[in-house]
């Protein structure tokens, strides 16, 4: 059973438990497209340097725990490390350095160019341009709401005390304002799939 | 992928910095596999051999000649795939870009120090003491900072001091920074017992290094404290940026 598992298993994640070095392959494969995807979603090149680093510390000192044996088993395994690391991040602001630290790992500084590289590769112009002109096409009242909320950070019962409305209806513009965005960003066509 | 040529320069570095890792720990565990690298792993997996081999045994023998064949498989497990990086629509995706139209974060943007608060002298026999911690912008950039710094103290020999943090009511609201501007947090904490007046703040010593976390900033600050003794059991008053 177990050699017959070992002859399946190509993905260089799984053999880099045997092989180390092999990790490197796993690593070239994976990185750009993680950091565009943290990128994405962190709006923050140092933050989403880290965040890389971080699941890829993370991925590279638990390895042994990855039961899968496919390419696409071991992406979607990164990906939820990942994805757990930018939850904890949103969560507390701080991003977890716990792997990097215990692999002694020296986070490289960020070269002149690298802001607008990575601003590049994840497409952050176009998702910015997208969202701000989506902003500017809410209805009047949503727009308000959603600034207050958002970039001001209020209380919805300061919202609704600032716009003279209910409670309840400053949660809904909000809501809605914000729904919209996600519509309007989902449909914006300029925004490039970031491809591997 | 795209090639590497034309990706960020620290994506690079950070796979030479995994790479180096990867051969330390190859190295450390030289050329013998792992799983055979002790003599009681060998000696476990011949037993688990057996044993398998001998229930294999059992259970092929309990099959009768003409039963279908059944393939053993192992169970279907659902198949995750990798998320596709398509445009993001998440709640707080948005916040955060909407947020950064207009504020920036202060990361890698700040020194950070402790001012003591010089008292006047007839003042000696207080049982607190003032500090600030000052966050001075040393970019040419805007940016912004905000809430209650945390504080984590230990003396010379690593032993934590744990006085009660009071976070002092204030306006908990973003700063902004601009270059070689200032932002302060004033902190009051206990630093003497005095038996009459506070007999319970004992033991007070002094500190060797604060570490510091700002809310807003990931990652800490470690540095010297010089603000004098701090009581264990003591509280230590804190103030929102500003």
């Amino acid at each position: 059973m177990r050699t017959a598992r070992r002859v399946e298993a190509s993905c260089d994640l799984r053999r880099s438990v045997d092989e180390p070095a092999a990790f490197s392959a796993f690593y070239r494969e994976h990185a750009t497209r993680l950091l565009a995807f943290v990128a994405r979603r962190t709006f923050d090149v140092e933050v989403a340097r880290d965040l890389t680093a971080e699941a890829f510390a993370q991925a590279f000192r638990s390895r042994r725990r990855f039961r899968g044996t496919t390419d696409d088993e071991a992406a979607a395994w990164l990906y939820a490390i990942a994805r757990h690391l930018l939850s904890r991040y949103v969560r507390r602001g701080v991003v977890e350095r716990r792997a990097i630290e215990q692999l002694g790992i020296r986070m490289p500084a960020l070269e002149a160019g690298d802001y607008e590289r990575v601003v590049q590769l994840a497409g952050l112009a176009e998702i910015r341009a997208a969202v701000s002109e989506a902003f500017e096409r809410l209805r009047p009242d949503q727009r308000d709401a959603v600034r207050l909320r958002v970039i001001d950070e209020l209380s919805y019962g300061e919202i609704a005390a600032r716009l003279a409305i209910s409670e309840p209806n400053a949660r809904a513009r909000v809501s809605r304002g914000l729904r919209q965005l996600a519509e309007a960003l989902e449909a914006a066509p300029q925004i490039p799939e970031v491809t591997t | 992928m795209n090639s590497e040529s034309d990706g960020p320069v620290f994506l690079a570095q950070l796979g030479d910095e995994l790479a180096r890792v990867a051969q330390g720990e190859a190295a450390r565990r030289g050329a013998a596999p792992r799983s055979w690298r002790t003599p009681r792993t060998a000696l476990a997996a011949v037993a688990g051999a057996v044993l398998v081999a001998g229930a294999l045994a059992t259970v092929l023998a309990s099959i009768p000649p003409d039963a279908p064949r059944v393939v053993q498989r192992q169970a279907a497990r659902p198949l995750r795939r990798a998320p596709a990086t398509a445009p993001v629509v998440s709640g707080s995706a948005v916040r955060s870009l909407l947020q950064q139209s207009s504020r920036v974060s202060c990361y890698g943007a700040l020194r950070v120090q402790l001012r003591q608060h010089r008292f006047p002298p007839y003042l000696i026999f207080r049982t607190y003491n003032v500090g600030a911690l000052v966050l001075t912008n040393v970019t040419p950039h805007a940016c912004d900072v905000a809430g209650y710094p945390a504080l984590r103290l230990r003396d010379k020999h690593g032993r934590r001091l744990s006085p009660r943090v009071v976070h002092d009511p204030g306006d908990d609201v973003a700063v902004t920074l601009q270059p070689g501007q200032r932002a302060r947090s004033q902190l009051i904490f206990t630093s003497a017992s005095i038996p009459s007046i506070a007999p319970d703040a004992a033991p007070c010593t002094t500190p060797a290094r604060v570490r510091i976390r700002l809310p807003t900033i990931p990652g800490s600050f470690l540095l010297r404290w010089r603000l004098g003794p701090v009581c264990d059991r003591g509280t230590i008053r804190v103030q929102p940026l500003r």
